[in-house]
């Protein structure tokens, strides 16, 4: 089912947790809402489930406006960050509990509702621990457990809270990967909110980036990456350096040097250059070129090394990747050559 | 606390219930039930006693305290709060170092039998000692002998205060410092200091708080207890009578004015160790209860 | 439990105590021994040797004294009742204290522990007063026909009064410890709020509302000062088991009054070991006390 957001704003006391924020979610589509933590993404997600009210904007269910409907009416597939299992219900219970809390009418049989604890036990793979309390399941098969009981009651979108975020690296990964499999299976419309990027570009279709309140851009991870919409997605998404940067007639003059950036989005002024460490190149040596600056310090990452420049012109310090075989130690003199950039106007 | 958010959060839009809880015609119906029913049973007789102390006039109420008979009680239920409250002070804190800042086989059977005298009836608290001390009791040949004489005297009246009165330090500590661990002393004994000062420095003023609301709470029976007292007492008026006998004895003369000054007395100390009470729960509670957030 | 005492290496074998850095274990496990001793274990001792004289066969014939079994049988039944009702008001008042905000909430949260602080003798004068047939609550009750004072009724109207805090007490911390995200998945699944309440709720709080149970019905059996005033103690009608043994001890009958007290100590073990018993398994079963 589509899901709409319009306009929606909410105030927790004095400060604004959501700010006129809008968005549209095909049906089938798995989509992240990232940001940091305040950023107001859990409240989003809420105000979508109908657990907390927005005080203007409205939500739509396709084509119906859900914006008044109580949590009950609106049958969506909620799971909360610490799971909210109930304790004192077997996994089966649990799982079953949102068929059988329906109105007589509409309530599955008893056997039926057997049947479809035991098939959605069978998709998370749980199968055969229908009996046990939530006490005795690793927190990983708690996640899934939650997560059967969400699909349970046929939601018409799946909302998670921070899904991974109670779990360690390993389960974590391999969870990440089991709901991307789980979600092209079963094609339920599902949003997720994390403050891991990774999680975020590797997992959804589509990335909400929110920030104090406001939706700063969605796009596909591709789009959120390579274009960022703000400088706040640029360097919250993926590793970033910025320089100060004045843009001139088309130009961008950093530190004497005079840059071919694309600056078509820029006005003349002043302005901050952003760079991602594969963006620039290290040239060892006080060749001439480039910007000129002293390695301040060197890092083994996974892929290869990191080099922090110390800028003559500026003082900042830029981090580069270097390939490993590079001879380079801290102190040495190099200089910077910029490939490519991205310009957002400075916000100071 | 948590609850007032509570309140807060459902106030936002009407119309549409909120999740977390009841609708506010429920609420209100419920807090209205409750603390009618709380008006009902603990405020009307709190109320009455203080009505029927002064029915007759300030003039006759305070006269009911110059009764010499009046003011041996009191001075006799001062006597024996000052002597028990004490040694379960010092045991409370023996107790709870031996149990919380070290392991043992056992310990949760000691930590049952400390909390024994809870679960025995006032009148069966009275009645060991009298089987122990009394003249038909064990020890009664013996003592009748050396013409000593416990049961029907102040000792018997102190003992089976110390009884009933005997778990109250000990079980606020106990659960605060097994909370508490030991780090902070065995950081101090890594400074330097010796086990004695460790304890008092460091523990002591850790725990200071939760024992004083032990004391509060153990001071606050050691006054009002009535029928262990009633048992080995022995109702010798003027010398085996405490405040609470008095009140009883007062009552069965149907002198009710008496009676309930006496009791407003004792009324008013209970008031004032809820006071007490509260103030700590309010501004030293996480200090008091071992519970931490979480 | 943190402690932080270096455990013993297997090949070590079992050990009473672990061994510390932190000294005094000696001085203050001894004390608590002996005190402990002194105070409780060898006046209680000295109970359980004189019903021991008596043998089981004279406690069965004491116990079934007409009186006496029907002192027994008051105390149990008016206390089980008076327990259950103190109960059920006190999970209600426990949630509104921790849940509800209103004006003077924590004026009536102080109030709830009154009758743990108002002396029992003080409590007791005062139900009388109040409900004797020309008190407060007693008159308009006489008139309706109702008699409180001197029957079964008062007692039970003590007993309340004794019990209520117990279970206001044992629940009030689970219920503010209540996680909110569980109301809100039980919502979620389409449960109205009075199903979020029966199923989900309030099963985790059955537990402590068993011990506070358990607790309010220990105190009321044995309860003497807050009842005996009300009750009118009438033989066979309203004459309770605690007020039995002060009859007996007055009657310098010690084995009647050790028989009945004996009685009512089993009772307690029982109680005790039942409420451990219930915490143990609530722990295990919800991972919290």
């Amino acid at each position: 089912m589509d899901i709409r957001v319009a306009g929606i704003s909410k105030d927790f006391g004095a400060s604004p947790a959501l700010r006129d924020v809008s968005l549209e979610i095909k049906a089938g589509e798995l989509v992240a809402l990232l940001g940091p933590s305040g950023s107001g993404k859990t409240t989003l997600l809420r105000v979508i489930a109908g657990l907390e009210r927005p005080a203007s904007g409205h939500v739509y269910f396709g084509a119906t406006d859900a914006t008044r409907l109580s949590v009950q009416e609106r049958q969506v597939g909620f799971v909360f960050q610490h799971y909210a299992l109930f304790k004192h219900m077997t996994v089966a219970e649990n799982v079953g509990y949102g068929l059988r809390v329906r109105p007589r009418d509409r309530r599955p049989s008893r056997a039926a509702i057997r049947q479809r604890v035991a098939e959605l036990l069978d998709l998370v793979q749980l199968g055969g621990l229908g009996g046990r309390y939530p006490a005795q399941l690793s927190g990983g098969q708690r996640q899934r457990v939650a997560l059967a009981r969400a699909l349970a009651v046929e939601p018409r979108v799946l909302l998670l809270d921070e899904p991974f975020g109670a779990l360690d690296a390993k389960v974590r990964k391999d969870l990440r990967r089991w709901l991307r499999e789980l979600h092209g299976r079963t094609g339920h419309t599902t949003i997720f909110v994390t403050h891991d990027q990774d999680e975020a570009l590797e997992l959804a279709d589509r990335v909400a980036i929110l920030n104090n309140g406001r939706l700063e851009q969605i796009g596909t991870p591709d789009q959120v990456y390579d274009a960022p919409a703000s400088a706040f997605v640029m360097s919250f998404v993926g590793d970033t350096t910025s320089l100060p940067a004045i843009v001139d007639g088309g130009r961008v003059r950093l530190g004497g040097l005079s840059l071919d950036v694309d600056v078509a989005a820029s006005k003349d002024g002043p302005a901050q250059l952003y760079l991602r460490p594969a963006d620039v190149v290290l040239t060892p040596g006080d060749c001439g070129g480039g910007l000129a600056g002293t390695v301040a310090g060197i890092r083994r990452t996974v892929a290869g090394r990191r080099a922090e420049l110390t800028l003559d012109a500026t003082g900042t310090r830029v981090e580069i990747e270097v390939p490993p075989q590079q001879a380079l130690s801290v102190g040495d003199r190099a200089a910077v050559h910029i490939v490519r950039g991205t310009l957002f106007e400075d916000r100071a | 606390m948590v609850d007032a958010a509570f309140e807060r959060r459902s106030g936002s839009a009407a119309g549409v219930a909120d999740a977390t809880t009841e609708r506010r015609t429920t609420r209100v119906a419920a807090t209205l039930v409750a603390v009618a029913f709380l008006a009902f049973f603990l405020l009307l007789p709190l109320a009455v006693v203080f009505v029927e102390a002064f029915r007759k006039g300030v003039d006759v109420y305070l006269a009911a305290f110059g009764e010499p008979d009046a003011q041996a009680a009191i001075r006799l239920t001062l006597l024996v709060a000052a002597i028990a409250v004490p040694l379960n002070l010092v045991f409370g804190v023996a107790a709870s170092w031996a149990i919380a800042k070290f392991e043992f086989a056992g310990k949760s059977f000691l930590i049952t039998l400390i909390d024994l005298p809870f679960s025995v009836s006032p009148v069966v608290s009275g009645l060991v000692y009298v089987l122990l001390f009394g003249a038909q009791g064990l020890l009664g040949p013996w003592l009748l002998e050396h013409d000593i004489r416990i049961v029907f005297a102040v000792p018997g009246i102190v003992l089976a205060t110390v009884f009933v009165t005997f778990p109250f330090v000990a079980r606020e500590l106990i659960p605060l410092m097994q909370e508490q661990g030991n780090s902070d002393e065995e950081a101090a004994m890594t400074l330097g200091a010796g086990g004695l000062r460790a304890f008092l420095t460091v523990t002591l003023p850790n725990v200071r708080w939760a024992l004083l609301y032990g004391v509060l709470l153990c001071n606050a029976r050691a006054m009002g207890e009535f029928g262990a007292v009633s048992v080995v007492s022995g109702h010798i008026r003027g010398l085996t009578n405490t405040m609470p006998l008095h009140v009883e004895i007062l009552y069965n003369e149907y002198n009710f004015v008496a009676a309930f000054a006496v009791a407003s007395l004792l009324a008013l100390l209970a008031l004032l160790t809820l006071v007490g009470k509260s103030i700590l729960e309010w501004r030293f509670g996480d200090a008091i209860s071992g519970r931490t957030a979480h | 439990m943190n402690n932080t005492a270096i455990a013993p290496t297997p090949a070590e074998g079992w050990r009473w105590k672990q061994p510390s850095v932190i000294p005094g274990f000696g001085i203050a496990f001894g004390y608590t021994i002996v005190y402990l001793s002194l105070v409780v274990l060898l006046p209680l001792g000295a109970l359980v040797l004189r019903a021991s004289e008596v043998g089981l066969s004279g406690l069965v014939a004491v116990a079934f004294e007409p009186r006496v079994f029907a002192a027994l049988r008051v105390s149990f039944g008016v206390s089980a009742v008076a327990a259950v009702v103190a109960s059920i008001f006190g999970l209600l008042v426990a949630w509104v204290l921790t849940r509800y905000d209103f004006p003077g909430r924590k004026f009536v949260d102080a109030m709830v522990d009154l009758p743990f602080a108002l002396p029992t003798a003080v409590a007791g004068i005062a139900l009388a007063a109040l409900y004797a047939p020309n008190g407060w609550v007693g008159a308009p009750l006489a008139a309706l026909g109702i008699k409180v004072a001197y029957t079964p009724l008062g007692i039970f109207v003590a007993l309340v009064f004794i019990g209520l805090p117990f279970t206001v007490r044992t629940v009030q911390p689970l219920i503010a410890d209540l996680d909110r995200e569980l109301e809100e998945a039980a919502a979620t699944l389409g449960a109205s709020r009075a199903q979020a309440l029966r199923q989900v709720l309030l099963p985790p709080l059955a537990p402590a509302v068993l011990t506070g149970l358990a607790l309010a019905f220990a105190r009321a059996v044995g309860e003497y000062g807050s009842v005996i005033f009300i009750a009118g103690n009438l033989p066979f009608v309203s004459e309770i088991a605690p007020l039995l043994i002060v009859i007996k001890l007055s009657e310098f009958d010690y084995t009647g009054a050790t028989v009945i007290a004996t009685i009512m100590l089993a009772l307690a073990f029982v109680m005790l070991f039942a409420i451990n018993l219930l915490q143990a398994w609530s722990r295990r079963r919800f991972g919290h006390g």
